[in-house]
């Protein structure tokens, strides 16, 4: 028998762009898995997440981070939805989460379904404002604020993250789905400070 | 070339010279003119003609009111045609022309319009050019297009870029004047994020216009410290050059930012961008424009408005005339004079129509109190006025002013209707504004300088109250109030000549009294009948003189008479800069299969289906036609085993303990004892019966399913399914997540497909048709260890599986597919091969999958399921759906095999004629097929499962074709479906 092997493959090939006061960035190694919660099991899932992951569901519009794991995030994505986001291990992601949440949620494998980009930067917001119809002022997008929208006519999870260290503003999260992962980035290039 | 009429002062950088051109000429302006205030500052009055008669025309305003100063900007396919010189910066290199003339400018060969006017007033194509009814469209309609409309577009593609945006504020402040600042300064030291914009490139509205005081220095000082502050603040964005043009539901303003306009071409920046402004409040401090008065002749290159001869003095530094005279109903055209007169500028006269004022004239000016002006005179530009008692007086230039009219526009976009205010003698807004707004200063008919200052400090303030913000105690900076008695006077009767009301679409007050006679006497008949107001300007200085002339002659004052109201934009906005980027392949985005690369590096050819690209065929070297690859592509996988990427297809993750109630509940069929690793065809109707979509639902353990759907639909049936879950049964435990990306799913078929997958499925998995039968599922690993699904479906009519790995090994699953399968002569095949083995099979598609069509018409009628309730059971069970001679899918056949048949063909009967009446149903799907060696077709013919063998005409009207075809079973090949259970 041959001895075949499949090799990965991320949607934008690990992209990276930099101009004057922007980083764009494709980020990969980082697993999303959507947790739903069962019919009126919302009180259950809540308890279950917070002894098993110190982590707290966030409030709608919001992600939370784990109190002892500082990796893991957890977004609010829709009506009792969330992804856990965390870095990926040698052992299944799906099965990680499904050890944390047990039979508290409905478990879907996501990591292959979006290409996450990160885009940062002090011209970060002035990138987004040509393509995002999201209000990114930081009184009222902090830092962990979620939003599910278009961009482009394309779907987008968005999520303010902590900003970087050496004070180089803003960092945004970006989801998109991977099959137009491309047009995606064609979006956000063709805008200041990357484009012109 | 001299600036022969720049007289020094002003706002402009007399440091900085700027050279344009001009209809071939080079002439010199300073940085901060427009084009108009440099082509005056050169003596050039006469900029272009008219619309219709091709008259002589200058510049009339010095802002975006302006109707009549219309240029073509730069050159080539940057050139845009009916460009306001009074709202363009000029740059060096600028290159301008004037508009609408056959031959030079100065003669004009159209001006025999001119002389043909009794002929071509309002209404006259109506009249004139009825028949023969078929010259409209062949001979009159373009002549008179060829005569008339002004600048002409390069028709050449636009090569600038263009941009769009979303933005976000407390609170807009629309226009910069001492009201708008007013406003905004209270606003943003109270800490609101507040957007200011304005038009022009310099902002601070009037004050750069007059010589007025605020706050002890000039006003266009305290403008300039005013918004020298605002930069300095991080709550407030400055945005000058960008046009509010548009209110929008619930807070949203559109805005036109004018990025590079006013650098050379070709500097390869964005040119525009169209904002969308998000508000909590916004403040319309919009100012108010200047109208003129209708006598005859007074559209004479020299007649301009008396505000904006001002403007051109103190801002421009440029005197529009060497000898001015005035006309005037209102105490602010004498202010013209005295400006005019500080900077040396003769005044000749001030014509005033009232009998008496209190004002004190300029020394050694002539007053005409009770004045009228009858008529003009100048061929090219104006040489005097002549008044009513006979006597002339020599001009050059005549300031006219018949009052202001306030900027109401924003406040009609939502069909706020503007009332009469006699104390101002003009519509002000009415008490219906857009969401959120509020108007300041002399947009709300507040119409003097400490009023103004006051009227923005108080709307500022309401605006900090309302957002829960403290209001301070700061009070406005000093001014004076300037004196502003104006009188309702609007034509001059007497008039010898025409009286022009509208000049950019050359409306005089004969065509009004013309609407009146011929009893379109509305204000909106008025408008229609005339088109006046209708113009780009949007009658910003002619409307009120139209409803003026109106209301005299019908008897009825103008709050009677009322007013057409307002639409977006306030000033054009180009389509170009509403579509943005959203052109070429922008225009929308592309969704790749996993397998995109590798079928690219193939050469496959492409198709777009909806948004993704799939590969329709993979031609290989030789091959000429793409008939002949899709030939081999078919034959190849029918004779061993081909392999196609249909991640395309919708995947929707079922779970919960309700999911089996829930599926059984959106299907027709049943699926309530669907086993556990077991896939089964779905049928879903919508409410009323009708087939929506089909796919395969697979149980992959008690509480979890994977839905698939059509690519077509995938979107549509998950939307579908969020419906009928969070709308009509929110009880059911199910949750719902689509799939469709997680998996990069591949089509193997054929009989070789097994052996192909048995070489990359881990041992451990046995997928011998024992134990993994037709329309088994399951949980699998690939090449070592990789979790995937496999599912034994088939669309091809073969022995066949789709097989699923996370969509990040997607490409790589592809190329070992083809390593593994080199000794099969595997082949990858595209859409239009999967297309040829599901019609040779009978299996519907999109094209039968109409939403015309019921599940009876498809011939699956049977697996309807009546022993429960769905979506659309009770509709698909109407009399006309249930009828046993309705419309059934079954096969076609040529009756000479060497005939092709056409999708869309209708079938008639052998011998009838091809007519409605005689319509049997309709052919949706055709194809070669390579097996049977001729064309085959599905289609829909009523009774056509009682009808084997019947022939009948596939008639296409369109390609005048008829074919004699053979009604079959729509199962051409494999009919018992043996080769899909081996």
């Amino acid at each position: 028998m041959f001895d075949y092997k499949l090799s990965p493959k991320s949607p934008l090939d690990g992209f990276v762009l930099e101009a004057d006061g922007a980083r764009l960035r494709e980020i990969n190694g980082f697993a999303l898995i959507s947790i739903a919660a069962p019919h009126q099991g919302e009180g259950a899932l809540k308890s279950v997440l917070k002894n098993t992951l110190g982590i707290d569901l966030p409030k709608p519009g919001f992600s939370s981070r784990s109190e002892t794991t500082p990796d893991i995030t957890l977004m609010s994505v829709g009506h009792d939805q969330w992804f856990v986001r965390f870095l990926e291990t040698e052992k299944s992601s799906v099965e990680w989460v499904a050890d944390a949440v047990g039979n508290f949620a409905a478990i879907t494998d996501q990591s292959d379904s979006w290409t996450q980009i990160e885009l940062s930067g002090i011209s970060a917001r002035m990138s987004l404002e040509c393509v995002l119809p999201v209000d990114t002022d930081p009184s009222v997008f902090p830092e962990g604020a979620v939003s599910r929208t278009v961009l482009e006519h394309l779907g987008v999870i968005v999520t303010r993250q902590p900003n970087a260290a050496d004070g180089g503003g803003y960092c945004f999260l970006l989801l998109s789905p991977r099959s137009s992962a491309k047009s995606f980035l064609h979006a956000l290039t063709g805008s200041p400070p990357f484009h012109f | 070339m001299t600036q022969k009429n720049r007289i020094g002062g002003g706002l402009i950088d007399q440091n900085r010279s700027v050279q344009f051109n001009f209809d071939g000429r080079l002439f010199e302006g300073y940085e901060g003119d427009t084009l108009a205030s440099a082509l005056l500052a050169n003596d050039v009055k006469l900029v272009g003609r008219s619309f219709k008669y091709h008259r002589p025309r200058g510049i009339f305003s010095a802002g975006s009111e302006e109707p009549s100063a219309l240029v073509t900007l730069r050159e080539g396919a940057y050139s845009e045609p009916n460009a306001r010189a009074t709202v363009t910066e000029i740059y060096d290199g600028l290159s301008a022309r004037s508009q609408n003339k056959f031959g030079s400018l100065n003669f004009d060969l159209m001006a025999i319009n001119d002389l043909l006017s009794p002929l071509l007033t309002a209404g006259f194509y109506y009249k004139t050019f009825m028949w023969p009814a078929v010259f409209w469209e062949k001979v009159y309609e373009p002549i008179i297009r060829q005569a008339a409309g002004l600048g002409k577009l390069s028709g050449a593609e636009d090569p600038d870029r263009y941009n769009k945006g979303f933005l976000y504020c407390d609170l807009l402040v629309i226009g910069t004047g001492p009201s708008g600042l007013m406003a905004a300064l209270t606003a943003a030291r109270a800490g609101l994020r507040v957007i200011v914009a304005d038009e022009d490139f310099r902002m601070g509205g009037r004050l750069n216009a007059e010589r007025y005081e605020v706050g002890e220095m000039p006003a266009a000082d305290w403008a300039a410290a005013t918004l020298a502050e605002f930069m300095s603040m991080d709550n407030v964005r400055v945005m000058s050059r960008t046009t509010i043009f548009g209110a929008y539901d619930h807070g949203i303003y559109g805005a036109l930012e004018r990025v590079s306009d006013h650098v050379a071409e070709g500097s390869g920046d964005v040119r525009q961008i169209a904002w969308r402004i998000y508000t909590k409040r916004a403040i319309l401090a919009a100012g108010s424009t200047e109208r003129s008065i209708a006598f005859g002749n007074n559209d004479r290159p020299g007649v301009m408005m008396a505000g904006s001869v001002r403007a051109y003095v103190n801002r421009w530094g440029v005197a529009p005339g060497k000898r001015v005279a005035i006309f005037t109903n209102n105490d602010d055209g004498w202010q013209t004079a005295y400006d005019l007169q500080g900077q040396g500028v003769e005044v000749s006269a001030i014509v005033d129509s009232r009998e008496q004022t209190t004002l004190l004239p300029p020394k050694g000016v002539r007053v005409v109190l009770g004045g009228r002006i009858v008529d003009t005179k100048g061929r090219l530009g104006l040489k005097k006025i002549i008044l009513s008692d006979g006597q002339d007086v020599a001009a050059d230039c005549l300031a006219v002013s018949g009052g202001w009219s306030p900027n109401v526009h924003l406040t009609c976009h939502q069909r706020g209707i503007p009332v009469w205010d006699d104390k101002i003698v003009g519509f002000v807004p009415g008490a219906t504004l857009p969401m959120g707004m509020a108007v300041a200063g002399a947009a709300n008919g507040v119409m003097t300088l400490n009023a103004c200052l006051q009227s923005g400090l108080d709307a500022g303030n309401s605006v900090v109250e309302a957002l829960g913000r403290t209001v301070s105690k700061s009070k406005t900076p000093k001014a004076q109030d300037e004196v502003s008695a104006a009188s309702a006077f609007w034509y001059v009767n007497e008039s010898k000549g025409r009286a022009w009301l509208d000049l950019q679409n050359d409306i005089t007050a004969k065509d009004v009294k013309l609407s009146y006679q011929e009893g379109f006497r509305s204000v909106e008949h008025l408008k229609r009948y005339t088109t006046i107001g209708m113009a780009t300007d949007q009658g910003k200085t002619s409307n009120i003189l139209g409803l003026a002339v109106m209301a005299e002659i019908s008897g009825k004052s103008i709050a009677e008479t009322g007013t057409t109201i307002f639409r977006p934009p306030y000033t054009p906005v180009s389509i170009a800069a509403l579509a943005g980027r959203s052109r070429g392949k922008d225009f929308r985005p592309a969704r790749l299969t996993p397998s995109h690369n590798w079928a690219a590096e193939q050469g496959a050819v492409f198709v777009n289906t909806g948004a993704w690209r799939r590969a329709q065929w993979f031609p290989k070297e030789g091959e000429t036609h793409w008939r002949q690859s899709v030939n081999r592509e078919v034959l190849a996988t029918r004779a061993s085993v081909g392999i196609c990427d249909v991640s395309t297809l919708g995947k929707i993750d079922i779970q919960g303990k309700d999911a089996t109630d829930f599926i059984n509940r959106v299907y027709a069929n049943a699926f309530a004892k669907l086993a556990i690793g077991k896939t089964r065809y779905g049928l879903m109707l919508r409410e009323d019966g009708l087939v929506m979509d089909d796919g395969t639902t697979a149980r992959l353990s008690e509480h979890h399913y994977l839905m698939t759907t059509t690519t077509a639909n995938a979107v549509s049936v998950f939307r579908h399914l969020e419906f009928c879950h969070q709308c009509l049964w929110p009880n059911l435990d199910v949750q719902l997540i689509s799939a469709t990306e997680q998996f990069a799913q591949i089509a193997v078929a054929g009989p070789n497909s097994r052996k192909l997958l048995e070489k990359i499925i881990d041992p451990e998995y046995d997928i011998s048709n024992d134990a993994f039968a037709f329309m088994a599922c399951g949980d699998i690993t690939v090449c070592g260890g990789i979790k995937s699904r496999l599912f034994r479906i088939s669309f091809s009519g073969e022995l066949a599986y789709e097989i699923a790995v996370p969509t990040r090994y997607g490409d790589s699953l592809m190329r070992v597919l083809m390593d593994a399968g080199d000794e099969f002569d595997v082949t990858p095949y595209g859409t239009e091969a999967l297309g040829v083995m599901r019609i040779e099979k009978g299996h519907a598609a999109g094209n039968e999958l109409n939403g015309q069509t019921t599940a009876l018409n498809l011939g699956l009628g049977k697996i309807v399921s009546r022993k429960k309730d769905c979506i659309g059971n009770i509709l698909s069970l109407r009399e006309e759906m249930v009828r046993n001679d309705g419309l059934r899918l079954v096969g076609f056949k040529p009756v000479d095999p060497a005939m092709s048949l056409n999708a869309g063909s209708h079938f008639i009967g052998v011998g009838a004629e091809a007519k409605t009446s005689n319509d049997q149903g309709w052919m949706s799907s055709v194809t070669y097929s390579p097996n049977l060696e001729t064309s085959i077709g599905l289609g829909f013919i009523k009774s056509g499962d009682q009808r084997m063998g019947e022939k009948v005409r596939a008639v296409d009207l369109v390609n005048n074709k008829s074919v004699e075809v053979e009604i079959t079973s729509p199962h051409f090949f494999d009919p018992e479906g043996g080769r899909l259970r081996v």
